[in-house]
């Protein structure tokens, strides 16, 4: 249960560098975004996505609009916005420096 | 075989069976549990609820038709627990704070409220610490004011109350816990409070932009509370008077000296001997007090909020239609009296003469020719005897006789709508008069039927004295003295007339 903890605890705050490194790249709606963790080992929980969404697009890094499908209900097709990718590149920033501390203390 | 229930779910329509559904009834709870402080709770459950909708889809596939326990429970698996999702959501807390940890008394402060505040917050503050509605609290406010607790002490506990600035104080004002979760959601709702405030400001912004205008707009507001309260009180004042007066328990018309006074029903029922005419004023006057007092109220509550408020509208047009209605109803029950009171006839119920030398008049009690005179204090007193009205004064004239025989006349009157409805009220009064041994007794009561109603009867008694002939007045020997005009007052306590005729029946004493 612990460890399992602390693996969250690491997870925090990374997922929505990830999500908003998803969305730089292209649109996508929410299932897609999924995969693209998942497929990265990224993402445990599906339910996790949809909070951090919520949040981000509040904070307005990133908007989306509601797309027609044929077969079955609308769906939101999420976007990344200006502020967003302003945002975005901070965090690569943070995130290199961060990658390099922890090597560097890890390794010895 | 098992029961199934239709759902709508992600926009999504399912049958599912019974099991799954509880279980998935379940999990939406939880889950609503669990955001119940995120700011777009609605939001998430929604994206999540669709999220879900899509998984069942797709391990229905194209040949089921029908969820099962089963799909549900693959479909959480995949979503997630609701504490998984959000504890690997979550941003800046640590270690989830177990709201079971903080059983202990959270230590309720008082402090006056800035965000509920209508003048200084005090009446919030004191709410929030009794979990009262800061409303009620206002209005036993006023209502203690009425009795004397005065406006000062509210002056004084904003003073000595501190105000709640922070969350913490906020926290502690309504009496919960300070937990990282409670402050979280704290600023939550501060920031929703304060977001909508802004939004509201920048309408207002965007249609003035001058501050003059904010002062006058802020002192306009803080006039129309204290008029709001001044409405209130005189709502609740009037209110009291209302039901005394209609109740009976304030007897406020005075009858006569003896008895108590009457209450306005009563009196009513000898002005509107007809059942169904009282009826209607009385009606007009239970509606119209009634919408007249809650009318004061509804404006005194209107001017205090800031907000129109719907029910307070409809509150007021039910009212002004109420006092309308009472106002028309009491119009036609006042022309109604008024017609009554259209015709006066008078009728000479007795005429005596009679050619003695002198003529004694003898009332009681003592009173004043030309002038009523009451056992009190000069008002127009009435009794109630039985079904009779009886009321006191009847007016004594004296006149020069044309000839030398005293003439008396005794004269009814009384208001009718027509001549006969008067003439038959004229005859239905009764008053005491008689002549006997050249005594003239005369009665200053007179009665008549409370089913004729007052309208204004009246008794008069003339007598016309010849110059030569003597005139005592229980008693006393008036001097006879007659100017040029008909009229004489005798017994006037200002003195007497003096004429130009001679002083004839003075020279024999």
């Amino acid at each position: 249960m612990n460890i399992e903890n602390t693996q969250a605890q690491m997870r925090k705050g990374i997922l929505e560098f990830c999500i908003l490194g998803i969305l730089v790249k292209k649109e996508a709606y929410p299932s897609e975004i999924l995969e693209q963790l998942k497929s990265a080992k990224m993402i445990v929980v599906e339910g996790t996505l949809y909070p951090l969404l919520t949040r981000l697009k509040n904070m307005e890094l990133l908007s989306y609009r509601w797309e027609e499908s044929n077969s079955g209900p609308p769906r939101k097709y999420y976007a990344i916005t200006e502020s967003g990718k302003i945002t975005y590149t901070a965090l690569q920033l943070t995130w290199s420096e961060l990658s390099e501390a922890v090597e560097r203390i890890t390794k010895n | 075989m098992k029961r199934t229930l239709n759902i709508h779910l992600g926009r999504q329509l399912f049958i599912i069976e019974e099991d799954a559904y509880e279980k998935l009834q379940v999990y939406l709870k939880q889950l609503e549990r669990q955001f119940h402080f995120e700011e777009s709770m609605r939001e998430i459950l929604e994206d999540i609820e669709m999220r879900f909708a899509e998984l069942l889809q797709l391990y229905l596939g194209t040949d089921r038709k029908v969820v099962e326990l089963k799909d549900v429970e693959q479909a959480i698996g995949s979503l997630g627990t609701p504490e998984s999702i959000v504890e690997e959501s979550e941003l800046n807390s640590d270690e989830k704070y177990s709201s079971n940890e903080s059983n202990e008394n959270p230590k309720k402060r008082l402090f006056r409220d800035p965000e509920n505040a209508v003048l200084g917050g005090v009446c919030s503050g004191i709410g929030a610490y009794f979990n009262i509605d800061p409303v009620i609290v206002r209005l036993i406010f006023i209502l203690l004011t009425l009795t004397g607790f005065s406006f000062f002490m509210y002056i004084v506990l904003w003073v000595i109350i501190p105000q709640a600035i922070s969350p913490s104080d906020r926290l502690q004002m309504k009496g919960k816990t300070v937990t990282i979760d409670s402050l979280k959601e704290e600023i939550n709702s501060a920031a929703e409070r304060i977001k909508s405030d802004a939004l509201r400001v920048k309408d207002n912004f965007k249609q003035k932009q001058s501050g003059l205008y904010n002062e006058s707009v802020r002192l306009r507001k803080i006039i129309f509370r204290i008029l709001g309260v001044g409405f209130i009180v005189f709502a609740f004042i009037s209110f009291i008077f209302y039901v005394t007066i209609v109740t009976g328990y304030f007897n406020f018309i005075p009858t006569n000296g003896t008895f108590e006074d009457t209450n306005l029903y009563d009196f009513l029922a000898l002005v509107f001997p007809n059942e169904t005419k009282l009826g209607l004023i009385w009606t007009a006057i239970l509606i119209g007090g009634l919408c007249f007092c809650l009318g004061l109220l509804n404006t005194g509550i209107r001017l205090f909020m800031d907000r129109k408020h719907y029910f307070l509208k409809i509150v007021g047009i039910a009212t002004a239609i109420g006092f309308t209605l009472s106002v028309i109803l009491g119009f036609i029950g006042g022309t109604h009296l008024l017609r009554d009171f259209s015709v006066q006839t008078e009728i000479e119920v007795e005429s005596l003469s009679f050619a003695s030398s002198k003529l004694e008049v003898t009332t009681e009690p003592e009173y004043y020719n030309n002038k009523k005179v009451y056992s009190t204090d000069g008002i127009d007193f009435i009794e109630l005897n039985g079904n009779k009205i009886v009321q006191e004064g009847i007016t004594l004239t004296y006149k020069a006789s044309k000839d030398s025989i005293f003439h008396v006349l005794h004269i009814q009157r009384a208001h009718g709508k027509n001549k006969n409805e008067a003439a038959i009220r004229c005859n239905h009064i009764k008053n005491e008069f008689y002549l006997k041994n050249n005594v003239l007794h005369l009665n200053p009561k007179y009665s008549y039927p409370k089913k004729d109603g007052i309208r204004e009867q009246e008794v008069e008694v003339i007598i016309e004295v010849p110059i030569n002939k003597e005139l005592y007045i229980n008693g006393v020997k008036q001097p006879i003295l007659f100017d040029n005009t008909e009229e004489q007052n005798f017994g006037d306590r200002s003195g007497m007339l003096f004429t130009n005729k001679p002083f004839e029946s003075l020279n024999e004493y």
